[in-house]
């Protein structure tokens, strides 16, 4: 067990590599530079300016110079805001996006999964067509849209709560909207995950034993049904929190939230390198880190997986 | 006579309601059975045997599955009006079941002591330490080597021939009145199932365990049975000791069923029998013989009207116009 | 003798006992028997209809044009009255509102509190040009980030009111004169009209047909790139299998829509708006999950006996892959095909929605819901009409997957 989670933490470390490789050439080779925008800038003042960016030195050496850079967790002055630097601007964003990240997903998870086993519970019945119909209006309806509109109800007719902003000016209330949001889909989809697979689990042969046996319903549920249930649960984790990552850039943007998503998106647009790299970086370390931690906790909870 | 009877199953329907239409798995079972006593049902996959067994004790998937009628007589109660408390007391306990595929009837998440415990502990109202004490013992009874290491398994560390010893340990656990066994070899490779059997037939014989064993191999209920039952579409066409239905089928279809067990007694040249067409789709099915599309000696009124079961001798019944007397 | 004819049934029903029907036609059978799958497909097929005939329902009149923009009809709400009416009525509502505004300052000296009432509601008199064109992108955000303080408009000063009150009153009386003799003024908005005065239910449309041109031209990529890599992976396997699956792997671990947004900032501000690019780059990273079932059921076929008959029969690689192979993942590659185009559509309106996406004057479902979310508070209905129509069309195109799913395969999972 520890040497499998030694060796899948030192992979992580290639996967890194080529992550940052990959992208730093991508974005070089484009053509255009993020400077271009300035044109009438005087040429003199423009090799000023990639100097000081180490722009002008050839390819090769700016990459080995990023790459450790990035090691020492550094990611440079932005292009951009010439007064800030990226690990500035990552730390005010990150723990604002973690925020609201880790609460659509917890909501997700929780939510999903026991209106799932409801559902599962009462197929065919009420509950379940109700479940299920919010389940499909969940993914069915894309978050930029969901986003406006509970905004519009809840915040602007009904007033219950902030239409935007953060913590800062609202709250924990500031949280609610953005966070139902963003969970909304994954909820959608999990309710759907684990009502499939408690019903699949619930048709399977050792139910069938379990029951024969003279076990209680309740009892059948919580001990035998659940365990197998909620494996797919688990598995699904990995991309819910992919989904979560990208989805929040666009609920940042909808509720005004000060995270990681605005200055990426602006960063793209303006070919701030720096940023959009980092950007790139902190987020798949972090999709690849949860990955792993889905994978440890598959392997704890199902017996067969053996780790060799 | 009826004294010992355990088990009477009343005129049984088991009705399924599907897309295609209403599927009588189960069409007007009855059977008895008696204390230590072995009765085997035979017949073709699809026929309803596994269904009559399951609504024996309730586990039939409702909806779409429904109990239509028939009385279930346990040691004079009738286990279907039974509220689901009450029969929860008799599942497991004095009726116990193990089921054809081992390799998924063991919860694969749950260690083998973990599913054997909460059955002991929840009908003999034992400890844990005992009910792991008497679980250990039984594995023993059932031939598991070194039981006390094994018994903290998962169910995946185990062989289907040892699962299926590990479901049978369980079965027996509480000492039942009943084993319903459905199908206990089908899925075991055929050296192991010679063991299983003698292992059923064995350990029951010891307890006192009336058996149902139910299958399609006429060999399997051959050397273990006391008396047999043959199931054709959901209904039984003849039933008589072991002795009666290997030596004097009568039926047409358990004739064809007999002819169709290779033999390596009889050294013929001539080509393995097989009964021609398929096992009828019981869907919608029309009050008629549902055998006589494959039947040889078919009579105009087997199209029209399912036969009344006939009583040839006491407990021999067959259930065919050939011996009816309408006829 | 009824029974005769129960019997003749019975007689039919046992001589057809292998009744041959192809894998489609039961699920076809299946399919129609799901009724929100036959309104999902009756509802797609309406939505693809619609897209198809847009420019002939335009050249026919019917339709007016989505680009046309008719600066006195900004804005207007949905109705089945003429725009001149409508143009007429709003315009004496902010008449009548600034006369009172007027009347009640010369009682009150106090005029902040007036100066709020008067102008919060007065839809038709704000012109507010966006610099939509100029750069989308930015705008987006930006308006986006300004939401909260944005219910200031109009005059600063007093004198302001005056000259705008004189200014309405001469508007009203041009358009009296013209509501008859232009025909402009007699155009009927039936889903209302935008800030730049162009015709709801014409961009609703238009943006459709790109939306929806997007998701199937993605999906198609997709699905190519996908059974290619897929079945070479699978059928193949050894060091080339391994290298595509670590590829894929890598991909999966990457934020999926940030590698699309890494890419079309890479493109830069040319390329950036054009539809081509756009979906190449949506394309050419949503091919992994098609690649994988592709694969899977490759491998799983790879061993069967029928594949081992063909190739005993002398059939080539790539006879196998597209001869025996590949038509019996097709359940599959449908199914998934159905699922993948609104998470396209999804995809391509996120980057719009974003200012990534499509730019003006074409517009897709994405672009119009967020010019909506900008003036929802007054304007509702700029959110809502392009946001229905594109919930409503993934809503069906969901339960199409789902419906061809449990057709294709009655064993699936998500059978309830």
């Amino acid at each position: 067990m520890a040497r499998f989670f030694i060796r899948r933490l030192l992979s992580l470390v290639p996967t890194m590599f080529i992550i940052v490789t990959l992208s730093f050439f991508l974005i070089r080779l484009a053509p255009g530079g993020p400077f271009a925008r300035e044109r009438d800038l005087p040429e003199a003042i423009l090799q000023n300016i990639l100097k000081r960016y180490h722009m002008d030195e050839p390819l090769p050496k700016q990459y080995l110079r990023y790459l450790g850079d990035v090691i020492r967790w550094d990611f440079g002055p932005s292009l951009r805001y010439r007064d800030r630097s990226v690990n500035e601007m990552i730390d005010t964003t990150l723990p604002v996006s973690t925020a609201l990240g880790l609460t659509a997903l917890s909501l997700a998870v929780i939510l999903g999964v026991n209106v799932g086993i409801v559902s599962a519970l009462k197929q065919n019945k009420w509950p379940d067509y109700t479940a299920m119909s919010v389940a499909v209006v969940g993914i069915s309806v894309p978050l930029f849209v969901m986003g406006p509109i509970l905004q519009m109800v809840f915040a602007i007719w009904l007033k219950w709560l902030p239409p935007g902003q953060w913590l800062s000016d609202h709250g924990l209330k500031a949280i609610i909207l953005p966070a139902v949001t963003l969970s909304f889909p994954y909820f959608a989809y999990i309710a759907r995950l684990s009502r499939a697979s408690v019903l699949e689990v619930l048709r399977s042969d050792y139910i069938r034993t379990a029951r024969a046996k003279g076990l209680k319903e309740s009892v059948v549920i919580v001990k035998h049904v659940l365990k197998g249930a909620l494996l797919p649960v688990v598995t699904y984790l990995g991309p819910a929190l992919s989904g979560i990552v990208t989805g929040s850039v666009v609920v940042e943007a909808v509720f005004v939230v000060p995270g990681l998503g605005r200055p990426f998106v602006q960063a793209a647009i303006n070919r701030d390198y720096t940023m959009i790299m980092a950007d790139v970086i902190v987020y798949s370390l972090l999709l690849i880190t949860a990955n792993l931690v889905v994978d440890l906790v598959y392997g704890l909870l199902d017996p067969r997986i053996s780790y060799k | 006579m009826t004294d010992d009877v355990i088990l009477q199953v009343k005129d049984l329907k088991t009705y399924f309601k599907l897309d295609e239409g209403l599927l009588k798995a189960v069409d007007g079972v009855s059977f008895d059975l008696r204390k230590g006593e072995t009765l085997g049902i035979v017949g073709e996959s699809g026929s309803g045997k596994s269904v009559t067994n399951l609504a024996v004790m309730k586990l039939i998937p409702v909806p779409p599955g429904r109990i239509a009628g028939g009385e279930v007589l346990f040691q004079g109660k009738d286990l279907l009006k039974m509220p689901d408390d009450e029969i929860r007391t008799i599942r497991g306990n004095k009726i116990s079941m193990i089921f054809q595929d081992p390799m998924t009837s063991l919860n694969p998440f749950l260690r083998i002591s973990t599913q054997m415990i909460e059955t002991i502990v929840l009908h003999q109202g034992m400890n844990k330490k005992d009910a792991k004490d008497k679980s250990i013992e039984m594995l023993k009874l059932a031939g598991i080597p070194s039981p006390e290491k094994r018994i903290d398994s998962y169910p995946h560390q185990f062989s289907g021939g040892m699962r299926q010893r590990v479901m049978i340990a369980m079965a027996l656990s509480c000492n039942p009145e009943v084993l319903i066994a459905d199908e206990p070899t089908t899925a075991l490779d055929v050296t192991i199932q010679a063991q299983i059997l003698e292992l059923i037939k064995d350990l029951t014989a010891r307890l006192g365990t009336a058996v149902i064993l139910i299958t399609h191999s006429l060999g399997v209920v051959a050397g273990m049975c006391d008396n047999i039952n043959v199931m054709y579409a959901g209904r039984i066409v003849e039933r008589g000791t072991a002795d009666e239905i290997f030596g004097d089928p009568k039926h047409p279809y358990t004739q064809g069923l007999i002819k169709s067990v290779p033999r390596l007694d009889k050294a013929t040249q001539q080509r393995l029998f097989s009964i021609k067409g398929q096992p009828p789709n019981v869907i919608n099915l029309p009050d008629c013989c549902p055998f006589y599309p494959r039947c040889d000696r078919a009579l105009d009124i087997c199209k029209i009207k399912y036969p009344a079961t006939a009583e040839l001798s006491k407990g021999r019944n067959v259930a065919c116009w050939l011996y009816s007397e309408g006829k | 003798m009824a029974n005769i004819d129960t019997t003749q049934d019975a007689v039919n029903e046992f001589n057809q006992y292998v009744k041959p029907v192809s894998l489609w036609a039961d699920a076809w059978k299946r399919l129609r028997r799901n009724k929100m799958a036959v309104l999902a497909l009756w509802v797609v097929g309406f939505y693809f209809l619609l897209a198809l005939s847009a420019p002939l329902l335009q050249s026919a009149g019917i339709l007016h044009s989505y680009t046309e923009q008719i600066i006195s009809h900004q804005n207007l709400r949905p109705s089945f009255r003429p725009a001149g009416e409508l143009v007429i009525e709003s315009l004496e509502l902010r008449i009548a509102q600034l006369e009172e505004n007027l009347a009640s300052r010369e009682e009150d000296s106090n005029s902040t509190y007036n100066m709020a009432t008067g102008f919060d509601f007065a839809p038709a008199a704000e012109i507010e040009f966006d610099d939509g064109e100029v750069d989308e992108g930015e705008a987006a955000l930006e308006e986006v980030t300004e939401e909260a303080d944005d219910t200031y408009y109009g005059p600063t000063y007093s004198d302001s009111v005056v000259d705008e009150l004189e200014r309405s009153k001469a508007e009203v009386e041009a358009l009296r004169g013209s509501i008859h003799t232009d025909p402009q003024h007699s155009k009927v908005y039936i889903l209302g009209t935008d800030d730049l005065g162009r015709d709801m239910l014409a961009r609703t449309i238009y943006g459709g047909r790109i939306s929806i041109m997007i998701g199937i031209v993605g999906t198609l990529t997709a699905v190519l790139i996908g059974i290619l890599i897929g079945s070479i992976s699978g059928y193949v396997g050894g060091a080339i299998d391994n290298f595509l699956m670590r590829f894929v792997d890598i991909m999966y671990s990457l934020p999926y829509m940030l590698v699309v947004i890494i890419i079309m900032s890479m493109v830069g501000d040319k390329g950036r708006g054009s539809i081509v690019i756009l979906f190449v780059a949506i394309a050419l990273i949503s091919w992994l999950t098609i690649s994988r079932v592709v694969r899977g059921q490759i491998i799983s076929l790879k061993n069967s006996e029928f594949v081992e008959a063909a190739r005993s029969m002398g059939a080539g690689t790539p006879r196998i892959i597209f001869r025996h192979l590949l038509p019996n993942t097709l359940g599959v590659i449908i199914v998934f095909s159905t699922l993948l185009m609104p998470s396209f559509i999804m995809q391509e309106s996120f980057l719009s929605f974003l200012g990534l996406g499509v730019s003006a004057p074409q517009a897709s479902w994405g672009t119009l819901v967020s010019e909506g979310v900008r003036g929802m508070e007054l304007r509702a209905w700029q959110l809502f009409v392009p946001a229905i129509s594109m919930t409503v069309f993934l809503f069906c195109m969901n339960f199409l997957g789902d419906g061809l799913r449990d057709a294709l395969d009655p064993q699936s999972k998500n059978r309830g």
